[in-house]
């Protein structure tokens, strides 16, 4: 008995996603319209409408013409995005990012926690955060969609494993939960920072996404679907230099390497510069001899990386995301310079490789698996 | 009736009195009344915090109204503090989200104007604001490759007479340039009459912008980025009344900006049209 009525509820589930992705996306804007695009039974259909329109996610919005045989002016519906607001968090190494945003992915707010310096993240900071978006809340919230750096199961909300974090089998999502009563969904920071650039791109392209943070984790979109086996790469080891890893992307590992060669050119403007990837692209226009040396090193080790995925895939675009993006779009021309000694350029030249401007990519994705886990739409 | 405590330097001011305005609207709705020390009317005399802090429920902390020593003696109160576009202490803060505005401000600029020299007026740089939308900025420009020799920084300590004293005398200096930004709207709108009173064309030769908004950037046809200010004292109202109600916050929240398009900046096609016809 249990099981069939699940069965309906699962249905009555699918077939109200199905109605409202097609407001949402602007396939049909009337009941009868509705019917035709998604296939449903009219009575079915209006029953999920009348359903959403007394939930608020969409209204009447007065009449449309009539058909070319006559009849009523059909009522037109329309999603409202000001129904419900999501939290989207990133849960970074030591901090955690979050954003309020509505249903149409504008965002509200931010609130950011910083760690404890020196030690790994809480279960607590998270909470902070959240907290710090309730006491904003306009609308009723509809969940909260999370990232965090490390491997998820994401149909338990569990976080598997996350170097970055020092967390094993932690169940998030079920922690949460327990606190805020409302539903939540976990995944990767790297797979929801593709899949916020996803949105931006045609639907069934092959995109990479390469995040670069305090490790170096990797997402994918194939023919336009997520695949959720990316994550953390920074423990591979570079072949050129098998006693390094890819984390040599990272900024501890260039701090260290900038620190080095300083002590060789003591003139070297970096000595006097805060360590950022902004100073590093400052000093290496100037012609600084360490910063030279850094960028051809850092293009060294892309250039590997886009070798082995371009090898494995051929991606219609690789995106390098993270706070590396400050270097600029020399990194990007010398790493293809690079590229073309390791790989044949016709590989080279049919993968695009850019630069993800935006910071927190994966709390803006963290909306949008929100929007497709509960509403089906996107 | 409970109370919430406004502690600000000088509640004439309009980004101050614009801030309470916001919270005591969020502070009616729940039926709470706002008591504001006002401590620094006179910059050079200023008083000591007279709030009857037994009969406060919570505290409003507004920019650097107070010292890290005093508000560590507000915190022993054991009472919610939420600090306004300000943070240190760990304290939760609402703050404008400085590093958003500023690079939407340095794009807008760089992209569409296509200014390439920038004068940039200073906040208090004793304040939050002031040192990250400087240094923001500053990151901005050296994204778009805007040589450091390009961008000249002036003092204006957030207030509209030193900025307009200091931006006369580098006048005088016959330096070229194309644009001028100013940490607040108050010290874009006296930029404006400045660069006017010389003969300058604004925005045909020099384009002029502004972090924030109000009645006074509107009415001098400023092109400013800006988070609602209303909205940072309701915003930080609805933080402190969530502390009161038993939620435990730490970080800052940061309120989204966005580029409100006035008379004084164009797209260089558009001004360089205008200036040859």
């Amino acid at each position: 008995m249990r099981r069939g009525k699940a069965t309906r509820e699962q249905l009555k589930r699918h077939n109200r996603r199905l109605i409202l992705r097609s407001i949402y996306n602007g396939e049909a804007d009337n009941r009868a319209a509705l019917a035709q695009a998604t296939g449903l039974a009219k009575p079915t259909v209006s029953d999920i409408v009348n359903d959403l329109l007394k939930l608020g996610f969409i209204i009447e919005s007065g009449h449309g013409e009539s058909t070319t045989s006559g009849g009523k002016r059909p009522r037109l519906l329309e999603f409202v995005p000001t129904a419900r607001q999501i939290i989207g968090l990133a849960v970074k190494r030591h901090e955690v990012v979050a954003y309020l945003a509505y249903l149409d992915g504008r965002i509200v707010a931010q609130h950011h926690v910083a760690g404890n310096d020196g030690e790994a993240l809480s279960t607590e900071t998270i909470f902070y955060a959240i907290n710090g978006l309730l006491a904003q809340q306009d609308e009723p919230l509809l969940c909260i969609s999370m990232g965090v750096p490390g491997i998820v199961d994401t149909e338990s909300g569990t976080v598997v494993s996350s170097r970055a974090l020092g967390w094993a089998d932690m169940a998030l999502a079920s922690i949460l939960q327990v606190r805020y009563q409302l539903p939540v969904h976990i995944n990767n920071n790297t797979e929801l920072a593709a899949r916020a650039q996803r949105f931006t791109r045609e639907t069934n392209c092959n995109h990479v996404t390469l995040l670069v943070n305090r490790t170096v984790e990797i997402g994918f979109t194939l023919g336009g679907t997520v695949f959720h086996h990316g994550g953390d790469i920074g423990n591979l080891p570079l072949p050129t230099h098998p006693e390094h890893t890819v984390t040599a992307l990272t900024p501890e590992a260039i701090q260290e390497q900038i620190d080095t060669l300083c002590r060789q050119y003591p003139q070297s403007e970096l000595t006097q510069l805060a360590p950022s990837y902004l100073g590093l692209r400052q000093a290496y226009r100037h012609g600084d001899e360490v910063a030279i040396r850094v960028v051809e090193s850092l293009s060294e080790t892309l250039a590997l990386l886009y070798a082995w995925i371009i090898g494995l895939m051929r991606p219609d675009e690789i995106a390098l995301a993270g706070s590396i993006c400050d270097i600029g779009d020399i990194l990007i021309t010398l790493s293809k310079k690079k590229l073309y000694e390791l790989i044949p350029q016709r590989h080279v030249d049919t993968t695009q490789l850019t630069l993800a401007g935006e910071d927190n990519l994966a709390a803006l994705g963290a909306i949008a698996y929100a929007l497709e886990k509960e509403l089906g739409v996107l | 009736m409970g109370q919430i405590g406004v502690i600000t330097n000088d509640k004439r001011q309009v980004f101050q009195r614009t801030v309470i305005a916001g919270a005591q609207e969020i502070a009616s709705t729940k039926g709470y009344g706002v008591l504001v020390d006002s401590l620094a009317e006179d910059p050079n005399h200023p008083k000591p915090l007279s709030l009857p802090l037994a009969q406060i429920d919570g505290f409003l902390v507004l920019a650097n109204a107070l010292e890290s020593a005093e508000l560590e003696q507000l915190q022993q109160t054991g009472k919610p503090i939420t600090l306004v576009s300000h943070y240190e202490l760990n304290i939760p803060a609402v703050i404008p989200n400085n590093t958003e505005g500023i690079r939407q401000l340095a794009d807008y600029l760089v992209n569409v104007c296509q200014c390439r020299r920038f004068v940039f007026i200073q906040g208090h740089m004793g304040q939050l604001d002031g040192v990250e939308r400087d240094k923001v900025f500053g990151e901005a420009l050296v994204r778009h490759d805007i040589p450091i020799e390009n961008v000249w920084r002036l003092r204006g300590d957030f207030d509209a007479g030193v900025a307009a004293a200091v931006l006369r005398n580098f006048l005088q200096e016959n330096v070229q340039f194309d644009a001028v930004v100013a940490a607040d709207y108050l010290m874009a709108s006296v930029a404006i009459d400045i660069l006017r009173e010389a003969g300058i064309y604004v925005p045909d030769e020099v384009c002029v912008a502004g972090f924030g908004d109000g009645p006074e950037a509107e009415a001098a046809g400023l092109t400013t980025v800006a988070a609602d200010v209303m909205e940072l004292g309701r915003r930080a109202a609805r933080q402190l009344f969530a502390q009161l109600d038993g939620l435990a916050i730490q970080g800052v929240t940061w309120l989204t900006t966005e580029i409100i398009e006035r008379e004084t900046c164009k797209p260089k096609v558009e001004r360089w049209h205008e200036a040859t016809h």
